[in-house]
């Protein structure tokens, strides 16, 4: 059945038929709302978010566009309105990511064979995390959803709106800044990342 | 074709999603053009290299549907079905009343043709008077309206002419 049928179905009673929508994107909201946070927790609380506010709003849905489109522009702008307010919080996040590296150590000493290994593509994991998410609001969602989630740039422009020129720019801007970050990171000498 | 307008399709050329031909002038201006091709190969490379390096298994939480659907209204879209439902009922009342009006006119006593055609003509009579009664009232209003006017109008000029003359 496609996703416009289902909705149909759901605006006319069989409400039950949004666990169907749920099973079919759940994962891929999931994961790109932990792009976002880096948290299971949060990404967790995200998600609900998003398919509550998704199900209430059923009725708004034109078959304009796709629906999944439809759908991700709900996520990706929930997603964003998170990063924003996160901003405001910012030293709280410092200590979390404080927090974030204790739990590295913790999870490496259970784990065994090779363990400054697995350190060290842990912490590059967390430095290049940060790099992506130190990027400018306009860079960094289109990174996400191109790197990450195998989005096109004709999909992201469905998605966020903007004209798919514009996408491609900024994906080839965030790159070259993405790139000299890193660069950064490795000629500085402070973290390996590119191993 | 210059290289800033391929540049503007690498990344869709990159995630596979051009179409035959498009893909396949790309692939041919790639083999000709060196900075282009660097930039391609960043792009695969970038995302290799991300992919690499931040892979992990992001699954969704095993009861995040169940949470989900325990937090919506399953009833929300169940009132206003039956809403809609309600209405096609009193359309569907309403029609059937139309129909039964229409039906008993249209069976009326064949018998008697000149005592109905005799009625006819006597409501006919009385709606033309409760129709014209009112427009006649009406009419008679405004010439009085018009009349004094008129006469206004005629006292105006006479102080002018008055003042004119005192000048």
């Amino acid at each position: 059945m496609r996703d416009e049928e289902i909705v149909s179905y759901i605006l006319k009673g069989k409400t039950d038929l949004f666990s169907v929508i749920i099973d079919k994107y759940q994962s891929k909201v999931f994961s790109t709302a932990y792009h976002y946070t880096h948290d299971q927790e949060e990404a967790r609380d995200l998600t609900q978010e998003i398919f509550i506010k998704l199900y209430n709003n059923l009725q708004s849905y034109k078959n304009k566009a796709s629906f999944s489109t439809w759908l991700y522009r709900i996520a990706v702008n929930r997603c964003i309105d998170w990063t924003r307010k996160r901003k405001l919080q910012t030293i709280s996040s410092m200590y979390d990511n404080c927090e974030d590296e204790l739990d590295i150590f913790d999870t490496i000493a259970d784990k065994a064979g090779g363990p400054e290994e697995e350190l060290i593509k842990q912490e590059n994991k967390v430095y290049i995390r940060k790099v992506v998410e130190d990027l400018p609001e306009i860079y960094k969602t289109v990174i996400i959803l191109y790197y990450f989630e195998d989005f096109s740039p004709q999909e992201i422009s469905d998605i966020t709106g903007d004209p798919r020129r514009t996408i491609e720019t900024r994906l080839y801007r965030g790159k070259n800044l993405l790139k000299l970050r890193l660069e950064e990171l490795v000629c500085g000498g402070e973290k390996n990342v590119l191993q | 074709m210059c290289c800033n307008e391929y540049r503007n399709d690498l990344h869709e050329y990159a995630s596979g999603k051009l179409n035959e031909l498009e893909s396949y002038t790309i692939a041919k201006h790639l083999k000709s053009c060196d900075k282009c091709r660097r930039e391609s190969k960043e792009i695969k490379e970038l995302k290799a290299f991300l992919k690499f390096s931040l892979r992990e298994d992001i699954l969704p939480p095993m009861d995040l549907k169940s949470g989900i659907m325990a937090s919506i209204d399953l009833k929300k879209y169940k009132t206003v079905y039956k809403n809609t439902l309600g209405e096609v009922a009193n359309w569907g009342m309403s029609l059937v009343a139309a129909g039964l009006i229409l039906l008993l006119l249209n069976v009326a006593p064949a018998g008697d043709m000149t005592h109905v055609q005799n009625d006819w003509n006597n409501t006919r009579d009385s709606i033309k008077e409760k129709i014209y009664q009112p427009l006649s009232s009406i009419s008679e209003g405004l010439d009085k309206f018009t009349n004094r006017i008129t006469q206004l109008d005629g006292i105006t000029g006479r102080i002018e002419r008055e003042k004119e003359g005192g000048n």
